[in-house]
């Protein structure tokens, strides 16, 4: 097998800051990028009609701009037509995502905090001071359904002088876990603020804010499926048939597992619990898969599973067939850094999993 | 009259087809097919449109590529074309709310051949940023954005304009070029859309789609997505400028064109038509219901690619029920999955062939209640419709209360296309997939395309409807018969009509049982008439208890007494197997073979 040139450009998913230099070398666990916030909840700053002005002279007034990042209490717009100037200023720190000339509003986007916790849970009648049976009723989230941070979980308006809402909003990416009468229970989706390399070589270009493009040289082998994201540890070869839970101990944390054969439901439960990042293997049943990818798993279309080990597979489902030169290969290497990533589009345009071996210094 | 060429440029296949006039009528000369060139390295059409001329030139021993430079094809012919490459037409869909503005945009969409991105909708439990980001990636051909009743909201559809201008989306094709958006919403708001939208984008305003809530105008939004797919889309797609200039009438999205020529159909023979056309991916299905017609994609649903979402969605137990043999769950899962790997892999054996058979009824049982779900009548316009919906958004939830517009006791014509339909190794077996997954009631002919020429004939038809539907019965349908069904409350085994008639002057007379099916073998050129009386608690499409006649035309398969549903019937691999038998699907030693392969199977997992 050749080693091949890759390169590729990371990107984060919402802008923050690149922390890597053009020419810096990189390995896979090294962090090229990351974010300091989500972007949170937008709230829609009615300026025009604030400052009692028509909505096409918002431009005249406003005193920030797109993209800028605002504090608490400054000034976004400032109209001095009247006898005493009028200005509006920013309820919370933020920063200006649209502006509006046809509603007049302007567009904050909150910023919410990075939050480790693995669940977060919002008990609702204590939030809005009211009874359970009550909260209950206010609750318009359902069990399963993805939650971005700033998004509403639960909502009360009422009237007394003036039209008012009050809210509760997750400040997780998560999906809503469990809902129990006034008490909601999100579970965490762990997107990570950090942007790993995923590659070992050299950083070739930046774009600020977004994304560093790294050249690699490695081994690189396909897998025909599999699940969960991106992965990097040592490489441990496992010359077994049927992998089972008995096969895996704690020595393997931290490792990716090569294994010849197939990979049983208990061994993968197992992986998991222990801290192995991926496992290579010849197959593994379907249903397997479907049970542990757990509720949304669209067979065709992988890679965003929320799933503690990534699966790649070699052979087909119901294949018997043990890895053959693949494994003797991946044996080679045993103890390496290697990179996986289960992600599988089996559709046209298709993305196959893919596994990345580094070659050492001075071995090419 | 000329003779024509006509192409259909798919995603991987160019397929051309040489249509000419023999002893008095239009008739299917020659077929090729080339690889389609729109990726690289040849980024060019028009290259995989010359090399399947060539070939469709080798097949009819004619020259149909011209000699003189600049000119596609020779002068003598007219040239035709539809296309689905590099995608399709791509749209991103907006509307207010998800079952009634959006909807109605859909459906727009879809039924002038566009492939869906996403439909966003205020209610669609989307972040204001993660919409954003949606419309920032898209990369759509075009944008529809819809939204309010003409006496409704504006809020939605101005903030949505402001959205598009912060997102700034970029067309698919020619980056530097303008991505055309059409506002098909509340007239209340055009001026501020134009205000927001005029200068960086291609923006086109037409008629509100939705102008209240017992109204739908589909017709302006549907030709201005026809009018930019031609104007702006196909001119930056790679080499369709050589194929624009060389149709005799505009090139259409494929399943515009496939869509087209069931419209001309239901027209001429005044029935109401449900086609469908299974593919790897996606399944279309297409009505055309009082002249008015309607398509809707499953994107995930299809017989390679989407294979296993398709198991995912009907569930395992809904597969199994259609197959004459038990099987492991586990050994079926995995079959099936190895499909999706493996999509261009045939059955190896009895067995597969029927594990397929059964995912393509439940492909096609899904997908039809996804275009049942969409394809519904309007909400009256009460005090608790439009005005009520403006006051008080939940009211939406009346929508869900409408009933669907796709009555299977009015369809006159089942249609079939695609590959496992088309391609099924007996036409009973077409038949049977068909009528299992879609349940006709009443009377309904069956035909299946057998070699996926609708949307070539569609595009035809734009010029020559005539020529095309003689072509379409001639040579591209293949006839299956004619399925008479009913439904009521009599039970499993009692009497549920008498049939009298005659089939080519002879005599038949017999009764039809609950639970039951019958096949009587009649050839596509023998004709009959038939008089269904049904019993009491028995309606065959005339009512309660009242009679049907009707003319019976024959097929591959003839005609179908149905009336296994809808009674109770257990279902199990014996019943499957009865009904396999005496529907000429499978012979009993094919069934047979087919459980020991899947009792093999079984018991090699197990070990």
């Amino acid at each position: 097998m050749n080693v091949q040139e890759i390169i590729k450009t990371r990107t984060l998913p919402y802008a923050g800051n690149v922390v890597a230099e053009v020419g810096q070398r990189v390995k896979p666990d090294d962090v090229v990028a990351e974010m300091n916030f989500y972007p949170g909840l937008v709230l829609r700053l009615r300026v025009s009609e604030h400052l009692a002005i028509s909505p096409r002279l918002l431009s005249e007034v406003v005193q920030v701009e797109v993209g800028q990042l605002v504090d608490k209490g400054q000034i976004l717009a400032f109209d001095s037509k009247w006898h005493q100037p009028q200005i509006m200023v920013a309820p919370e720190a933020g920063i200006i995502g649209m502006v509006s000339k046809t509603l007049g509003i302007v567009y904050l986007r909150r910023l919410t905090e990075f939050n480790p916790e693995p669940f977060e849970v919002h008990d609702i009648a204590k939030e809005f001071g009211i009874s359970e049976e009550e909260a209950a009723k206010t609750i318009i989230v359902r069990r399963n359904q993805k939650v971005v941070p700033g998004q509403i979980l639960a909502q009360q308006q009422w009237q007394e002088k003036d039209f008012e809402l009050k809210y509760v909003a997750s400040e997780m990416f998560g999906s809503i876990y469990k809902i129990d009468s006034h008490k909601i229970w999100i579970k965490s989706r762990e997107i990570s603020r950090k942007l790993y390399a995923f590659l070992a070589g050299e950083i070739v270009d930046t774009k600020p804010y977004w994304s560093v493009t790294i050249k690699s040289k490695a081994y690189k082998l396909s897998g025909s499926y599999g699940i969960g994201g991106e992965r990097f540890g040592r490489l441990v070869a496992i010359d077994t048939e049927y992998l089972k839970d008995d096969d895996i101990g704690a020595r393997y944390k931290d490792n990716i597992l090569a294994v010849k054969g197939k990979i049983s439901h208990d061994a993968l439960l197992k992986a998991a619990k222990i801290g192995i990042p991926a496992i290579i293997a010849a197959s593994c049943d379907l249903s397997v898969l479907r049970e542990y990818a757990g509720e949304g798993f669209i067979p065709g279309i992988t890679g965003n599973e929320e799933v503690k080990t990534s699966v790649v597979l070699t052979n087909t489902f119901c294949s018997d067939d043990l890895m053959g030169e693949e494994f003797d290969f991946l044996r080679e290497n045993e103890g390496k850094f290697i990179s996986v990533n289960g992600t599988t589009h089996i559709r046209a345009g298709a993305i196959r999993p893919e596994i990345l071996i580094f070659p050492e210094e001075g071995e090419d | 009259m000329p003779s024509f060429i006509i192409t259909d440029i798919g995603s991987t296949t160019t397929k051309a087809l040489y249509l000419t006039k023999r002893s008095g009528f239009y008739r299917l000369a020659a077929r090729a097919e080339a690889p389609t060139t729109v990726e690289a390295p040849y980024e060019d059409v028009a290259i995989g449109v010359r090399n399947a001329l060539e070939k469709l030139g080798k097949e009819a021993q004619k020259q149909f590529l011209s000699e003189n430079e600049g000119e596609l094809i020779s002068s003598e012919h007219e040239y035709y074309s539809s296309s689905s490459a590099g995608g399709g037409l791509q749209v991103l869909v907006i509307g207010l709310f998800s079952k009634i503005t959006a909807v109605s945009a859909q459906k727009a969409a879809l039924g002038a051949g566009a492939i869906l991105i996403d439909v966003i909708s205020n209610d669609d439990n989307r972040s204001l940023y993660e919409r954003v980001d949606i419309v920032r990636r898209a990369r759509p051909d075009m944008i529809l954005l819809t939204g309010g009743f003409d006496e409704g909201d504006i809020n939605f559809v101005t903030e949505f304009a402001d959205i598009i201008n912060s997102a700034n989306p970029l067309p698919r094709f020619g980056d530097k070029l303008k991505l055309p958006v059409i506002y098909a919403g509340n007239i209340r708001a055009r001026e501020l859309i134009e205000d927001t939208l005029r200068d960086e984008f291609n923006l086109h305003i037409v008629e509100n789609l939705r102008p209240t809530i017992d109204k739908e105008e589909l017709g302006p939004a549907r030709k201005a997505i026809h009018d930019l797919f031609l104007s702006h889309v196909m001119q930056q797609a790679p080499g369709y400028s050589t194929i624009s200039n060389a149709v005799s009438a505009p090139i259409m999205p494929t399943p515009l064109a496939f869509g087209h020529i069931i419209s001309e159909l239901s027209k001429e023979e005044q029935v109401d038509i449900l086609a469908v056309d299974i593919g790897g991916a996606t399944t279309d299905i297409f009505s055309s219901i009082n002249d008015e017609f309607n398509r809707t994609v499953s994107a995930n649903l299809g017989m390679s690619y989407s294979i296993a979402n398709v198991m995912q969605s009907s569930g395992l137990e809904n597969i199994k029920k259609w197959l004459p043999f038990e099987i492991d769950d586990i050994v079926l899962e995995n079959i099936i999955g190895d499909k999706m790997l493996n999509p261009t892999e045939l059955p190896a054996n009895e067995m597969g062939l029927m594990i397929e058979q059964a995912i393509a009824r439940e492909a096609l049982r899904l997908s039809l209640d996804h275009h049942k779900s969409l394809i519904r009548e309007l909400p009256k316009d009460t005090k608790a419709g439009s005005i009520g919906l403006i006051k008080e958004p939940e009211a939406i939830s009346d929508w869900d209360h409408t009933d669907t517009l796709v009555d299977m006791m009015r369809m006159g014509l089942l249609i079939g296309s695609g590959g496992v339909l088309s391609h099924a190794p007996k036409r009973n077996q077409t038949a049977m997939m068909m009528i299992d997954a879609f349940r006709p009631v009443g009377v309904t002919r069956l035909a299946v395309d057998s070699v996926f020429m609708m949307p070539h004939l569609g595009v035809l038809a734009q010029r020559y409807p005539k020529v095309a539907l003689q072509v379409l019965v001639d040579d591209c349908f293949v006839p299956l018969g004619t399925i008479i069904s009913g439904t009521g409350s009599v039970k499993i085994g009692q009497k549920a009509a008498r049939i009298e008639g005659h089939i080519n002057n002879r005599k038949i007379q017999f009764d039809i049982f609950r639970g039951n099916i019958r096949v009587l073998p009649i050839s596509r050129n023998q004709i009959g008439h038939v008089k269904i009386i049904p019993e009491e608690g028995m309606d065959f499409g005339n009512g309660n208890g009242r009679a049907v006649e009707t003319p019976i035309t024959g097929g591959e398969t003839g005609l179908i007494f149905d009336l296994r549903f809808g009674c109770d019937q257990r279902i199990s691999p014996d019943i499957v197997k009865e009904w396999m038998i005496s529907t000429g699907c499978f012979s009993s030693e094919e069934i047979d073979n087919a459980r020991r392969q899947a009792r093999e199977r079984s018991r090699n997992n197990k070990n």
